[in-house]
């Protein structure tokens, strides 16, 4: 992954971390003075100014609670220190890092749960097997 | 409501009737099955993998118990099982709220998506989970152990 560390995020006008509703012009290193309204967001061509960079990307907290308490694993609360990032770096400008954050919040939940499933799925069969080896020996079935 | 049924909004509000009715389904499920007896199949009773395999504590365990105690009226017995299921019940149920007054076309000052929360709120929810986890899994301090393994 070669994603544009904190700091060195790309010159162009994105939204205004003390004005909401305005977006500035970022030079590649520093705030400049000019503004302009978010409205122009609306406009076709927004894309190249902010690319794939439209809102806040989520923080996946949710999915990442539920696999943290379902899945018996350590995965999901990585997902949540992730999650706890995203809305940070968005809010100080640091958009490329929060989209990765994001995104690695998604990778440790989804990790989380197909590990479980996984683990979870050969268990079960592995018991039932058992207990299909178990039934036949047993005066009980 | 009666006009809400025929706004077109009502249909954005799909996606909080399916996480209710799962989350109903599940909560009837543990209200009505004792989560404090193992399972058994064909007359194998069936424990956690991980703890079977592992003899340790998950970040999760105990949470089936104390939806169950939840589930029944008993807080203290929620918290002594898994003491975070409590707020976090509280925490899910707050943002289900607020996701269907934004599908709503509202905006209530209390409204929150999980990404608007407080950054404390997943910081403390990290900060819980690891010091249960350790408590319960490092020798020497074992307080806090689930009351009793089951899945």
């Amino acid at each position: 992954m070669s994603s544009t560390p904190p700091g060195q995020t790309p010159a162009g006008w994105y939204p205004d971390p003390n004005q909401p509703g305005m977006l500035r012009y970022w030079d590649g290193s520093a705030w400049t003075e000019h503004t302009n309204q978010q409205s122009q967001v609306a406009n076709p061509g927004y894309q190249t100014y902010a690319p794939g960079m439209t809102g806040k990307p989520t923080n996946h907290l949710v999915p990442a609670i539920l696999t943290t308490i379902f899945c018996c694993l350590p995965f999901g609360i990585v997902s949540i220190v992730k999650a706890s990032q995203v809305n940070n770096l968005w809010d100080t400008g640091q958009y490329v890092a929060a989209r990765k954050a994001s995104e690695d919040a998604k990778k440790w939940w989804l990790v989380s749960l197909g590990v479980s499933l996984v683990l979870f799925v050969g268990y079960f069969v592995l018991v039932i097997a058992l207990g299909i080896g178990t039934a036949s020996t047993s005066s009980n079935f | 409501m009666t006009a809400a049924v025929y706004d077109l909004s009502h249909r954005d509000l799909r996606g909080p009737a399916a996480a209710g009715v799962a989350a109903t389904v599940y909560l009837g499920a543990v209200a009505v099955t004792d989560p404090f007896s193992a399972m058994t199949v064909r007359g194998v009773a069936i424990e956690c993998p991980i703890h079977a395999a592992t003899g340790g504590f998950c970040p999760g365990c105990g949470s089936t118990r104390a939806v169950h105690e939840l589930l029944h009226g008993d807080l203290v017995g929620s918290l002594v099982c898994h003491p975070l299921v409590l707020p976090l019940v509280g925490l899910l149920a707050y943002l289900w709220v607020s996701w269907i007054a934004r599908r709503r076309g509202r905006d209530p000052w209390w409204a929150r998506t999980p990404t608007e929360l407080p950054a404390a709120v997943p910081m403390l929810l990290v900060v819980g989970f690891v010091a249960l986890t350790v408590v319960r899994n490092v020798p020497g301090f074992e307080w806090l152990p689930p009351p009793d393994v089951a899945p």
